[in-house]
């Protein structure tokens, strides 16, 4: 572990660029789609910091940027205060995971769950062989399932227990910092619970960064110490959690936030309609990024 | 499909198989009941054979069927049910060879395709489209006159030219297993390409050769028959049903089993590989 105040990651000027197909030359430049237009972020060690914003607002592009699996237009994506290339080596791959948003599409449906887990402690030798056995268990154990669905094929398992194994996933590789992107939106509303609390204790036990990417407010409330507000490829506002939700400063933000569906209200305080987002920025027209 | 599901939801709990499902799995045990009788068959031909299948008796040539001959003699007085028992292996044992050939080479290269992207998919599905623009036999032919006749250039020329259906099922099913999490949770987890590849993709996409191979074979056996017809296929004495079936049709209208008995063991073998393949790609599908 290195010290604390180098945080475990760490994004300066990030910037993902997509070309869209089908011109050359000079319209090619013309149409090129922003993302994530020059992202500042730090997540320290231990924290859990929300990432809100409506769909295409580029969410998902900067948590595959900071993952590895885009590598960023401009921009560095800093680990423990040292800056990884666009080709990560294994190592620095396994520092960074990520959890998917749909349970189902996210675990190989030919693996036992097993097989899954102890294919990563072999591959990055992270426990002697001896131990691979009783180190499934323990990762089972740790998002809160038994050491029987070690050999259970995941068509067998429920979407929360898919869920919980693609945490375990995640958590074998020992990583310094988890990207969770949506990983409750597929589940039913009793299984969201359990789910955050397993991903809260984690962060309390290993001491884990978290980068939840959610458009969830409710949740992002219940379990972020930071949140940062995307809106078209930037960060509009970034705040402790409560600051956010008693003072929201940016306009979006409070936009965002009179969205919240209120099953008791005054109709009054749902979104202007008919209103642009007024903002300083330069939006970039025509939003549509795909946002995973 | 879709009536099959309704069926099964309404089911009431802890009611016997559905209806449709124990149908499929009665097709499962027919298919591989006559699959099975003719790799038994083909193993155990010396043993089952009543007479040697090259031994001439010119004199009791074109023999009717009867008890000591059950399927008659043919226009050398060979003895037609030991020439068939025997044709199997030849023809089971090319058919398989020729189809896992094929197969192998076809998967490889369709995983390859469907998972580097761009330049190397280029270059293979162009290949692929190469291939299957020539007309099938010809390319047999030519191969045939570059390999010389003999059981390993068949199996040889009919891998080379049925490699592409296997290579296209591939590649389209690694299009869509790429694009699932957990191909990318793999490679997030910092394994390689060629891990990813043969462990994470290759189990949810090899199954998608396996049943196009069960039909596969008896085109490869028809192949076989019709290159033994025009010449070039398994040489004269040895017994192979296309070979078979070529002698026999000059006694067609006096003598139509001869024909009639290989045909007709090309057709049931193709029913139980048929039938196989439909219960597997159930399986697959589930």
């Amino acid at each position: 572990m290195s010290s604390n105040d180098v945080p475990p990651i760490e994004l300066r000027g990030l910037r993902k660029e997509f070309r869209l197909p089908g011109l050359r030359g000079r319209a090619r430049a013309a149409r090129t789609q922003v993302a994530v237009a020059g992202v500042d972020l730090t997540v320290s060690r231990g924290e859990i910091v929300g990432l809100v914003g409506e769909s295409g607002c580029g969410k998902s592009t900067l948590a595959r940027c900071v993952v590895g699996m885009y590598s960023p237009t401009a921009g560095e994506v800093l680990l423990d205060g040292h800056p990884v290339g666009t080709r990560r080596s294994s190592a620095d791959r396994r520092r960074v995971q990520m959890v998917f948003q749909d349970p189902a599409s996210a675990l190989n449906p030919a693996l036992r769950v097993r097989d899954m887990l102890a294919e990563l402690l072999r591959v990055h030798r992270l426990v002697p062989s001896s131990d691979i056995a009783g180190r499934c268990a323990e990762l089972l154990e740790s998002v809160g399932l038994d050491a029987g669905f070690l050999d259970v094929f995941p068509h067998a398992l429920s979407g929360g227990q898919r869920q919980r194994v693609n945490i375990a996933r995640a958590l074998a590789l020992e990583p310094d910092v988890v990207v969770a992107d949506e990983v409750v939106s597929a589940l039913d509303v009793s299984v969201q619970a359990a789910v955050l609390n397993v991903l809260l204790d984690l962060r309390a036990r290993l001491g884990l960064s978290i980068l939840f990417i959610s458009h969830n407010l409710a949740v992002v409330r219940q379990v972020c110490d930071r949140v940062a507000v995307m809106y078209a490829g930037e960060i509009v506002e970034l705040a402790d959690v409560d600051t956010l939700f008693a003072e929201p400063r940016h306009d979006y933000t409070r936009r965002l936030l009179a969205a919240i569906p209120r099953i008791s209200g005054d109709h009054a305080q749902s979104v202007p309609s008919g209103q642009s987002v007024p903002s300083g920025q330069s939006v970039p027209s025509g939003q549509s990024v795909p946002s995973g | 499909m879709s009536t099959v599901e309704t069926a099964i939801v309404a089911e009431p709990a802890g009611a016997e198989e559905p209806r449709g499902r124990r149908r499929r799995s009665v097709a499962l045990i027919v298919g591989t009941s006559i699959v099975g009788t003719y790799i038994l068959a083909a193993v155990l031909a010396p043993w089952l054979a009543p007479y040697d299948p090259l031994a001439q008796d010119v004199p009791n040539a074109l023999a009717a069927p009867s008890g000591s001959h059950p399927l008659g003699t043919d226009h050398l007085g060979r003895d037609v049910l030991s020439r068939l028992l025997h044709g199997s292996r030849v023809d089971l044992l090319l058919g398989m060879a020729a189809a896992g050939a094929a197969g192998v080479l076809g998967t490889v290269l369709g995983l390859v395709a469907g998972y580097a992207g761009r330049s190397v998919d280029v270059v293979v599905t162009r290949v692929m489209d190469v291939v299957q623009a020539l007309p099938g036999i010809v390319l047999l032919l030519v191969l045939l006159l570059v390999l010389g006749p003999g059981a390993g250039s068949i199996i040889a020329a009919l891998a080379l030219t049925g490699w592409v259906a296997y290579a296209r099922l591939v590649r389209a099913s690694v299009l869509v297993v790429r694009d699932q999490d957990f191909t990318s949770a793999a490679r997030l987890a910092g394994l390689g390409h060629p891990r990813v590849l043969f462990r994470h993709v290759l189990p949810n996409v090899w199954i998608q050769g396996v049943i196009y191979m069960t039909s596969d074979i008896v085109i490869i056996i028809g192949a076989i028959a019709a290159l033994g017809y025009l010449g070039i296929g398994i040489q004269a004495p040895t017994p192979e049903w296309g070979q078979m079936i070529y002698d026999g049709q000059a006694f067609l209208a006096s003598h139509w089993w001869l024909s009639a008995a290989p045909g007709l063991a090309i057709v049931v073998l193709g029913l139980g590989l048929a039938l196989v393949s439909d219960a597997l790609t159930d399986r697959a599908r589930r």
